[in-house]
């Protein structure tokens, strides 16, 4: 069997959840690789849970949110930038390239964003290949 | 705006798609619609402006004849599809039923208000209301708002109110978790991708799971009694359903647990419709292998669920109205009718607000003055509590149980209050262009009309000027007062003097405003349509016709401009700062929902009223206080309320009051407490919104937000991970 990748793909109960929705209602389609798993906000996204996900095995871990000054929570995704951010460089000194961690900004209504914005970065995982193959761990 | 969404959705979907928009004006008034004008626009939708004369049939092609009205060309289009648009009409039986309940309508057939400014709710016969597009065309999010005020108006007739409470189980998923998965076909929509009989076998070899099975329709009611009866025979303790998503169909599903006597919360669902058969529709092996692990990884997820229950938190039954304007002044006595003790506080020496400085309303022409003095008739007769020259100083607490801070002669009073309204208004913008405070001949619509109050204009040269500040890059919105009301005044200004008006399109989409367009023009009113912004030296408007392509010079003794709407900046920015309340991209104020909660806003127990939201007519404005107070009163009519049990709390042996939660929690819900050997973080349950932001933020791992807990989480990563057995 030829080697697909999996992603783990956390969405925002309010925005890009909802947007995953929309995608749906439009039929939208998109490559079957990721999981959806929903937090109220990208802000409750705890790097331990991104580190675990590598750590078992995922190829890629995308989080998602409202775009900027839409937080439901006001200030939710301004944290899991600084945290994106913080963990791109610690999974780079762990050996997996920073690549495989994703943030993207995905409003209710974007069914369209959604499904272009998880095809680009299922194809852009895909180019990296298997986790442990790619980085040699 | 509808064909302009139908076009936009057309051509997402087929991608190579050429789409032509026939149009005469672009009525894209709505919030946030201009924005989507201007996306079609750059998505490579066609506009052209013109009507339509015929459409024939060609060798199999269909063939409109259209006069463009901006080339002046007749032109042929070929097209594969014709898609019409046709008006909005009353009802059929609008007739019959008007004539049952004694009601009359207007000269177009719809059912005509009391009055159109300042009663648009109410029909013509006492104590019946009227919402939505029973009184003319309008769009969902005014429907909703209408639908609200009028419920306001009716309730202010009902005596005794009471609330049907239902029990929320709080026990269930005690000893081993015995879970219940019900795969949904939805007809055709998962089970034509997704086998799912397969996906409901797979899921009776996961942990803990005794029962699986397969349901053409979970939503359907004798489904939903099936499910409740499942529950009770095989004593489930958790549920899965796996079909469509949470946000649609959660409460359907957790109302189901409640029936069957478990807690709601014992209740999950996998999204095997909405994030896969429909977004995976040419991969069915794949879908269905998703499927599996969409619900192993729900069923790792439930094992660890537990009941959960809000607080009840008790309601304290008065409101508080900040802006005395129209809206205010509406929302304060719909409150006052139904029986609320209310305090409405304005910051100026008087309450009125922008209807003081207004002469005639659009579109009948009704005297400001005379509605005003009639508010202020019915205010004083009220038990409304009324605050001038006070501003709101500071504001805590949450739905129910607010402590507000008002000054007053300098002295700052606290009062508790169990829900706001929020009625702050707008402002006008103060144009820069057209030389505007360095012409005295160049004035703003609003000024026009103190002009007006002190005696009609007469042998002047009166050029009008729209989208003073609006449906620019700076301010993308339409402001959707102006059109109908410079119009109106165009209308009354006509009758003595020259007038030219300069518009983009002319949106007079309200009741009455379409008629008060077509007078104004019978009266003499030249229109011209422009793109590129006109120019005024002191003497003569300058301006590109695009009807007639000609450079027009227009002799202007008095130049208008028809100012936008724009945000209260100075109260808007208190407010935030205050209760932190959103923004839209504009700085309006933001609704719980665009559409389906325009007068709430997204914090509980805080509602919105007129164009503290965005730009709105007097009678829209009226309609959304009515809806505010409405959502208000529902609210205050509660001894107590359930707060979400999705919130924060401490494991207090955990904690060392380090206060990073404090600090990134957006709602200040959480204090400092002393105990015995040290501080301790503490959660008021009724203002935490179950963000997890603090969770995430602890550092000894004292924080924990249920229904979300860590534990959760990682159970549905590792359970992604596993292979499909």
């Amino acid at each position: 069997m030829t080697w697909e990748p999996s992603i783990l793909v956390f969405c925002c109960n309010w925005c890009s959840y909802t947007g995953a929705d929309a995608a749906g209602i439009s039929r939208y389609q998109y490559p079957p690789n990721v999981q959806i798993v929903r937090v109220m906000c990208s802000g409750r996204v705890d790097p331990g849970f991104v580190l675990r996900a590598f750590h078992k095995g995922a190829d890629g871990v995308l989080v998602t949110g409202c775009h900027p000054g839409d937080c439901h929570y006001q200030t939710g995704n301004v944290q899991a930038e600084k945290r994106v951010e913080m963990l791109k460089v610690l999974i780079d000194q762990l050996g997996i390239q920073s690549d495989r961690l994703g943030l993207e900004w995905i409003s209710a209504a974007e069914g369209q964003r959604f499904a272009n914005v998880i095809t680009d970065f299922v194809s852009k995982v895909r180019g990296l290949g298997p986790l442990n193959g790619g980085e040699g761990l | 705006m509808n064909s302009i969404k139908e076009a936009l959705l057309a051509k997402e979907h087929l991608k190579d798609v050429e789409i032509t928009l026939l149009y005469m004006d672009i009525r894209s008034f709505g919030k946030g619609f201009e924005e989507y004008y201007n996306r079609a626009k750059e998505e490579g939708i066609k506009f052209v402006r013109g009507k339509a004369s015929e459409v024939r049939k060609e060798n199999d092609n269909l063939v409109i004849r259209v006069e463009n009205t901006e080339s002046g060309q007749i032109e042929d289009m070929e097209t594969d599809l014709v898609v019409l648009t046709p008006p909005l009409l009353p009802a059929q039986n609008i007739g019959d039923l008007a004539k049952i309940l004694d009601l009359k309508l207007d000269e177009n057939g719809f059912f005509k208000p009391d009055q159109v400014n300042v009663l648009p709710l109410q029909g013509t016969k006492e104590g019946i209301f009227l919402c939505g597009v029973a009184t003319g065309p309008k769009d969902i999010a005014d429907s909703v708002a209408e639908a609200s005020g009028a419920a306001s108006g009716a309730l202010s007739y009902v005596k005794e109110k009471s609330h049907p409470s239902v029990e929320i189980p709080e026990k269930g998923g005690e000893g081993e978790p015995m879970i219940g998965v019900f795969v949904c076909h939805c007809g055709n929509n998962i089970a034509g991708v997704v086998d799912v009989a397969d996906v409901a076998e797979y899921s009776e070899g996961l942990e803990n799971v005794v029962h699986g099975e397969d349901m053409l329709f979970a939503c359907a009611d004798s489904t939903i009694d099936q499910i409740i009866e499942t529950i009770k025979e095989k004593n489930l303790n958790r549920v899965i359903v796996a079909a469509c998503s949470p946000q649609t169909h959660g409460d359907l599903f957790m109302d189901a647990l409640i029936k069957a006597g478990l807690n709601p919360y014992l209740f999950e669902m996998a999204n095997i419709r909405n994030h896969c058969s429909w977004v995976h529709a040419n991969e069915p092996e794949k879908a269905t292998e998703k499927s599996k692990t969409l619900v192993r990884m729900s069923v790792a997820r439930t094992n660890l669920s537990e009941p959960l229950i809000g607080e009840k938190s008790s309601v304290t039954k008065s409101a508080l109205v900040i802006g005395g304007g129209i809206a205010g002044i509406t929302a304060a006595l719909d409150l006052d009718a139904q029986g609320i003790d209310v305090t409405l506080v304005e910051k100026e020496k008087e309450v009125g607000g922008r209807l003081r400085e207004l002469h005639l309303l659009s579109p009948e022409g009704v005297e400001a003055s005379k509605l005003l003095k009639q508010k202020l008739g019915e205010l004083k007769k009220s038990n409304v509590k009324v605050l001038t020259s006070a501003q709101v100083e500071d504001v805590k607490g949450y739905v129910g149980n607010f402590t507000v801070g008002t000054s007053l002669n300098g002295e700052v009073v606290h009062e508790e209050f169990g829900a706001i309204i929020l009625a702050i208004g707008s402002d006008l913008y103060q144009p820069k262009e057209f030389g505007y405070r360095e012409y005295e001949n160049v004035i703003t619509n609003l000024e026009l009309e103190e002009q007006m109050n002190k005696g009609a204009l007469e042998n002047k040269k009166v050029t009008f000027i729209q989208c003073v500040g609006a449906r620019n890059d700076e301010y993308p919105g339409c402001s959707r007062y102006c059109c109908e009301t410079a119009i109106h005044q165009a209308a009354q200004v006509a009758e003595k003097c020259k007038v030219n008006f300069l518009y983009r399109d002319v949106r007079t989409f309200g009741k009455g405003a379409e008629e008060n367009y077509k007078k104004a023009s019978e009266k003499g009113a030249m229109f011209f349509r422009f793109v590129d912004d006109p120019e005024f030296d002191g003497k003569d408007v300058r301006v590109k016709d695009v009807f007639s392509g000609m450079e027009l010079a227009l002799p202007t003794d008095l130049l208008v401009l028809s100012a936008a709407m724009r945000p209260n900046v100075e109260t808007v920015d208190k407010l935030v700062e205050m209760m932190k309340v959103p923004l839209s991209e504009e700085g309006f104020l933001m609704e719980r929902h665009v559409k389906l909660g325009p007068v709430e806003s997204t914090i509980a127990g805080v509602f919105l009223a007129g164009c503290a939201a965005g730009p709105k007519r007097i009678d829209e404005t009226v309609a959304s206080a009515s809806g505010a107070a409405a959502k208000a009163a529902a609210l205050l009519s509660k001894d107590e309320i359930l707060v979400s049990p999705i919130v924060a709390f401490v494991k207090e042996d955990n904690c060392r009051w380090c206060a990073r939660c404090s600090e990134v929690c957006p709602y200040s819900a959480i204090e400092i407490v002393e105990v015995e050997g040290g501080k301790v973080a503490r959660v008021n349950s009724a203002m935490c919104t179950g963000c997890g932001a603090c969770v995430v933020e602890c550092p000894t791992s004292a924080m924990i937000i249920r229904g979300f807990k860590d534990e959760q989480i990682e159970a549905e990563i590792d359970a992604m991970m596993e292979e499909v057995a």
